[in-house]
């Protein structure tokens, strides 16, 4: 089970995908935007962040930089969910800062893979 | 030969002519000669017979003188001789002088040697004096010979006596002088003149080597050669030597030598002649006939150059009539710009006369629509590419206005002079329908711009709602589903949604993809990578853990590696969207096989399988977006988009695409793309 930080600008989305992460047994806070996300990472750090890219306030890229450059938050595993049609050099860079990418729209047994893969990954041997 | 012959010719004709005037000029200086000898025999003659007659007259004289030293005295011997004698020494001509009184008595005999003698003449031998016939003395007779003499005034002529011997013997003549004493005959002096000493004798001196014969008149001859007159009778002369009462004759003829020139020097100075004139005839015709065969040669080269002449003669009136008869307008302009020749159909297009361009500037002929500017502009292109194209509005005779397309190029026979040939259509039509096409494709890619843009926007839309939808129904499936007991036909609702959230979802992508293919002008990368290694990453990464969605993969590649000239990430996702078509569409227990070989240049992947196949008549539109092949009974579904993004992005990677399929055996993809160039040529 994983405490998740859910960050995307659609509420249904966030929504749906919220009761399917808890169904599926994860913890799941959610946040509208990366101010958001941020204001709530002040409050715990979760085990992996999972956020859209574009968003209106602060976007996905963003939030993930402002993640690594925190100590405390630096080794927090970063999942992006992206749309297809992404310019190469966002994705080069996605790849880079972040620990995955998921294509929307995907199969949300896929997330689910991708969320154990990630935290896996990013767990100190 | 010709030439030989008439050199020939005019060497005999010089010959004969030369001989000619050689004749007459044998002829001219033979009667020359002929003439001088003549005028030389007169004068000499005329010389001699002078100088005989002053001789004569000089004898005569001193008897005179003898005479008169005797008038008016009478006759004495003793005074008679020694005159006598003294008269004989002055004139040795006269050898004899006798006196016989007037009674014709021979007195005194007197010789010029010393002889004298006294006495009578023989009795009854009558002397006669003053007309009268002398009986001559008989001493004086017999000496001399003379049978007869007969007196005149002054003379007395002796004939010899027989005409026979007539050359040897002395010729004497005999001068008779009366005294006169008081008008009376007192005697006779007779004075014997040595005739053959006065004249004979010195005949053959005075005339020199002439021939001569000497008449006395009656009768006597002498001749100055043994055979009469030796030299040419022809040129004889006679002249007159007066003596006393009578008068001798004289002719002469010149020497034989002198009267004709000599022939041999005429035939010499002939030769030479025409040796001097031959030699140069000879020189000349044979210069001629060098001349003639140079002439024949040049006259033969004239005649093929004009055979040429009239060849391209003929071929340019040829061309001239091909150009006059196009329909297209040529025009010839000169490096300053200037028109040199237009035809017809030039003028027709631009309803002119010819002289309103010749010679004009082509920039300065409105109709013609053509700057200074672009005309140099157009002369450096020519110069540099060899042709020239321009599409120019020009206004037609009538007002309206036509489209022209004007394809300059070099005027090759006046190469680096800047001429050019213009040749202009009337392109109004084409041009016309070249507009509509280029109007109708803008519109055209515009519209699929439009599309384009809508399609991806709309997808961009719909990928969150579909995200949604899709986790939504993996939650109901999930979550609620166990919660409830679902009858049959709820639960395969439930199913239903799940399924089509899912192609929802799948379709959502897809049209992503499209709308990225299309809009997207990022260009793909060009990179050398090794397809094998890309196949077997893919089938095995993406297919080979998936047994349950379709038949096993199997891979036939060249050991080592196949590289190709391609974008990677394209590569990949037209091999994932054929081998995942290719294992939808072939059941579970039939076969998927992806071979890789090399074409020449080329790398060709083949995806095959033993599926469905697909219908021929749909085969032809399997590339075409939304395309899906109608399949009754079969609950396989797409989105009609994977083959048109795989062929577009085969297309961009400068690669074929071709299918082959038979319905219920199986279908075949291959797609062919450049091979790597650098390890085409070392790795092959």
């Amino acid at each position: 089970m994983a405490r998740i930080l859910l960050v995307d600008d659609e509420p249904m989305l966030r929504s749906a995908l919220r009761q399917y992460l808890e169904f599926s047994g994860h913890e799941v806070e959610e946040a509208g935007d990366g101010n958001d996300a941020l204001e709530l990472l002040r409050n715990g750090v979760p085990d992996i962040v999972i956020s859209d890219v574009l968003m209106p306030a602060r976007d996905g890229m963003s939030l993930c930089r402002a993640l690594r450059a925190d100590a405390a938050l630096a080794n927090v595993p970063f999942l992006f969910m992206t749309a297809r049609g992404t310019q190469p050099e966002l994705y080069q860079e996605m790849v880079q800062i972040g620990d995955g990418c998921i294509v929307k729209p995907f199969e949300p047994s896929d997330l689910l893979a991708e969320i154990a893969r990630a935290i896996v990954e990013r767990r100190p041997a | 030969m010709t030439g030989t012959s008439s050199v020939r010719l005019a060497q005999i004709l010089v010959g004969i002519v030369l001989a000619f005037t050689a004749l007459i000029l044998y002829r001219t200086s033979s009667d020359t000669i002929a003439h001088r000898t003549a005028d030389d025999t007169r004068s000499l003659g005329s010389r001699v017979a002078q100088r005989e007659s002053v001789r004569i007259d000089q004898t005569i004289g001193a008897i005179q003188s003898l005479k008169d030293a005797l008038d008016d005295r009478p006759f004495s011997p003793a005074s008679f001789v020694p005159a006598a004698r003294a008269t004989m020494r002055s004139d040795a001509m006269i050898d004899v002088i006798d006196f016989f009184d007037a009674d014709g008595g021979h007195a005194v005999h007197v010789e010029s040697a010393g002889r004298v003698r006294l006495g009578s003449p023989k009795a009854g031998e009558p002397v006669s004096v003053a007309g009268a016939e002398i009986y001559a003395v008989d001493l004086l007779l017999s000496e001399t010979g003379v049978t007869r003499a007969i007196a005149s005034s002054h003379v007395l002529h002796v004939h010899p006596r027989s005409a026979g011997s007539r050359a040897r013997e002395k010729l004497y003549v005999y001068i008779a002088q009366p005294i006169v004493r008081r008008y009376e005959v007192t005697g006779t002096i007779v004075a014997r003149v040595d005739a053959q000493k006065l004249i004979v004798g010195d005949l053959p001196q005075a005339v020199a080597a002439a021939s001569y014969v000497l008449d006395d008149g009656s009768g006597h001859l002498e001749t100055g050669s043994p055979g009469g007159i030796g030299g040419s009778e022809t040129y004889a002369q006679t002249f007159s030597i007066p003596f006393a009462d009578r008068v001798w004759s004289l002719t002469l003829a010149p020497p034989v030598a002198d009267q004709r020139p000599k022939r041999w020097l005429f035939v010499l100075l002939w030769l030479v002649a025409w040796l001097a004139v031959s030699v140069p005839i000879e020189v000349v015709g044979q210069i001629n006939r060098r001349v003639q065969v140079l002439n024949e040669g040049l006259e033969a080269r004239v005649a093929a150059r004009t055979r040429e002449l009239q060849a391209s003669v003929a071929e340019l009136r040829t061309l001239a009539a091909v150009v006059e008869s196009v329909k297209e307008g040529v025009m010839l302009v000169d490096a300053d710009g200037a028109v040199t020749y237009a035809n017809d159909a030039l003028c027709r297009e631009l309803g002119c006369k010819l002289s309103d361009l010749f010679g004009h500037k082509v920039y300065d002929y409105v109709p013609l629509a053509l700057s200074k500017a672009q005309l140099e502009e157009l002369s450096d292109a020519v110069r540099s590419h060899g042709f020239a194209y321009l599409e120019t509005e020009r206004p037609r005779a009538d007002g309206t206005k036509y489209w022209a397309g004007i394809t300059l190029t070099k005027h090759t026979e006046d190469e680096g002079s800047g001429g050019l040939i213009a040749v202009s259509r009337d392109i109004t039509d084409r041009r016309r329908l070249v507009d509509e096409l280029v109007h109708a494709k803008e519109e055209l890619e515009r519209q699929m711009r439009v599309r384009a843009d809508f399609i991806g926007t709309a997808s961009h839309e719909l990928r969150t709602p579909a995200t949604t939808l899709r986790t939504l129904s993996a939650l109901l499936a999930g979550k609620v589903r166990p919660r409830y007991a679902f009858s049959e036909e709820d639960a395969k609702l439930l199913g239903i949604l799940d399924f089509e959230t899912r192609r929802l979802a799948n379709l959502v992508d897809d049209l992503l993809e499209v709308a990225k293919v299309d809009a997207t002008e990022a260009p793909l990368s060009e990179d050398d990578v090794d397809l094998c290694a890309i196949v077997r990453a893919e089938i095995e990464g993406t297919f080979a853990l998936d047994a349950k969605s379709g038949p096993p993969v199997t891979v036939r590649a060249p050991a080592g590696g196949v590289y190709v000239r391609a974008d990677e990430n394209a590569l990949r996702r037209v091999i994932v969207n054929l081998v995942g078509n290719a294992r939808k569409f072939t059941p579970q227990e039939g076969t998927v096989d992806v071979s890789i070989e090399r074409a020449a240049e080329r790398v060709r992947l083949i995806v095959s399988d033993s599926g469905i196949g697909i219908p021929d008549q749909d085969l032809p539109h399997v590339f075409e977006r939304f395309y899906r092949v109608e399949r009754p009974g079969t609950e396989i579904r797409g989105t009609g988009l994977g083959l048109a993004i795989v062929a577009r992005l085969v297309e961009r990677m400068h690669g074929i695409i071709s299918i082959s399929s038979e319905a219920g055996k199986g279908t075949t993809v291959s797609v062919e793309i450049p091979a790597a160039q650098a390890r085409a040529a070392a790795g092959a």
